[in-house]
């Protein structure tokens, strides 16, 4: 190349500054990343803590659970669930020791402190009465972010929006209220009630309730009892 | 397994997203080094920048389930404890300083501007130079923003990592001065790179590329050895396997690591070699491998993104 192109002294001192404070700016976005992230998640509690009253949520009772998936199709016709609309609710089965087949119905976990609210950027979940993790559809812009952010892999989505259990309350089931999954379940396997109840009384039945994982306080405990 | 619930277009927006910002910060350092020179270049390059930012987010918009809603961004983009909230704003601000850059560095436009509005005549140089340092610190904020984004969603044990937005960082560098070779290369009868330029381009590359292969093997090491007694642990491992031996191998040692990695530091350290001799055409192979293989990336860290089995883990655990 012509010697008339080549770069000034100044210049690459100025050119390697710049390229340098993009570097610093980098490092000042992880660390502000990280303060977002921690505000996030007060932010998340705070919502939690608002709601004041009792968190309710789910016992499982493996022993009991038959795959009927009652509670399944409850939660689909009680909620008017469009044809495209993936199950809320699933009975998921697993294999014992013995070779029995044993089955879980799980849901939302309704946790203490959702990542799913966290990260909504249009703000469209919050955390209401009876610690009822639920969706405006109105927000909802539908951009999935929810998907990944729940350690479970709870959303789904339709054409609408996210979708995903909100205790029947939508369906008009008050706050508090069994939710139609529990009031179909004959067999007594899904319980819904007041968490601390729910775990009290398991205990008392010498059952050693546990959550589903650890992320986010999942509200949904699952004791196996006598089949 | 893998996940497909975010798939080719959020994918490649964090590729273009990543791209551009690098090419905008590239373009605007050879502008600040020598506001003379490396005209056409710098142009290119910073409308290349700008198109890439905005041809990824109309692809993320056209993967909302309500663009219109997204399109409102005041209400859609309202949850400050979301890092998507931030990146959207990020990049919008980003689109619209580029935007402004890539039209000041059309000199008709320039010549234009400078004839018919007296204080742009005075003031012109120094507008370009502040949207230049504006530009390059939210190039690099898209650029962290893109990894972050995974990274903060916290339900993946993959991206749960700040080596995540370190990797997708120095990818962005790094495929951002790719595009930027790539326009010197095709302009290079009109505006030749001057040497140092070009040596500095390729010292960049260099140290890029060995940046991103020392944070690729860190991140993979983590995963890979994360406790497999735990389900979050064992997705992790999981993750890292189809990347390394499973599924998604093939695709990871071909296409990420040697062309995207090993063929751009051959061709930069050919290109040092060959001085002041004519480099271009490795200079065109490395950066087109390093695209191919920056774009192949993103494809792989999403779809490795796998949940852990969190319910089969603690049913497990009850049927002992």
């Amino acid at each position: 190349m012509q010697d008339a192109r080549s770069i000034s002294r100044r210049g690459l001192i100025a050119g390697t500054a710049a390229f340098g404070a993009s570097v610093l700016v980098v490092g000042g976005a992880v660390s502000l990343g990280g303060k977002a992230f921690a505000e996030g998640g007060e932010t998340a509690s705070n919502n939690g803590a608002e709601v004041g009253g009792t968190q309710y949520g789910f016992m499982v009772d493996m022993g009991r659970c038959v795959d009927c998936e009652m509670c399944v199709a409850a939660c689909r016709s009680q909620n008017h669930l469009s044809d495209e609309t993936p199950n809320r609710r699933a009975v998921s089965s697993f294999l014992d020791s013995n070779g029995m087949n044993v089955y879980v119905s799980t849901s939302c976990m309704h946790c203490d402190d959702p990542n799913c609210l966290r990260v909504c950027p249009a703000g469209a979940i919050s955390k209401s009465e009876a610690g009822i993790v639920h969706v405006d559809k109105d927000k909802c812009i539908g951009c999935k972010y929810c998907f990944q952010a729940c350690p479970y892999g709870v959303p789904n989505y339709n054409s609408e929006a996210m979708d995903k259990c909100d205790c029947c309350l939508d369906a008009g089931v008050a706050p508090g209220d069994q939710p139609y999954c529990a009031q179909a379940c004959i067999f007594n396997a899904l319980k819904y009630g007041p968490v601390d109840e729910l775990v009290a009384e398991a205990e008392q039945r010498g059952l050693a309730p546990v959550p589903v994982g650890e992320p986010c306080g999942p509200n949904c405990y699952l004791v196996r009892g006598v089949k | 397994m893998l996940q497909l619930t975010w798939s080719w277009q959020p994918a490649l927006y964090l590729f273009l997203g990543g791209m551009g910002a690098g090419a905008f910060i590239m373009a605007a350092v050879l502008f600040l080094i020598d506001r003379t020179k490396h005209r056409l270049v710098v142009c290119a390059s910073m409308w290349a920048a700008f198109a890439s930012l905005a041809v990824g987010l109309m692809l993320l918009l056209s993967e909302l389930i309500s663009p219109v809603r997204g399109i409102m961004m005041w209400s859609a983009f309202s949850n400050f404890s979301s890092w998507m909230t931030y990146g959207a704003w990020g990049a919008f601000c980003a689109l619209a300083v580029w935007f402004v850059s890539a039209l000041l560095a059309v000199r008709p436009v320039g010549n234009a501007l400078a004839k018919s509005w007296k204080w742009f005549k005075a003031h012109g140089a120094a507008l370009r130079t502040v949207l230049a340092w504006i530009g390059i610190a939210l190039g690099a904020f898209v650029a962290v923003y893109t990894g972050m984004l995974l990274m903060t969603a916290g339900g993946v044990p993959l991206w749960d990592s700040p080596l995540l937005p370190a990797l997708f960082t120095v990818s962005a560098f790094d495929t951002g001065v790719a595009l930027v070779e790539v326009m010197a290369v095709i302009l290079s009868k009109r505006d030749p790179l001057a040497h140092r330029a070009q040596m500095l381009m390729e010292r960049i590359v260099v140290v890029l590329v060995v940046a991103e292969v020392a944070v690729l093997a860190a991140l993979l090491w983590q995963m890979a050895s994360g406790d497999a007694a735990t389900a979050w642990g064992a997705a992790a491992a999981a993750s890292a396997e189809l990347l390394t031996s499973g599924g998604l191998s093939t695709v990871f040692w071909w296409m990420v690591v040697a062309c995207g990695l090993v063929l751009p530091l051959a061709m930069a350290i050919l290109g040092l070699a060959l001085g002041k001799r004519e480099s271009r055409p490795a200079m065109a192979v490395g950066a087109i491998g390093a695209l191919i293989g920056g774009c192949e990336l993103r494809f792989l860290m999403l779809a490795a993104g796998v949940h852990a089995s969190l319910l089969s883990t603690t049913v497990m655990g009850l049927l002992l």
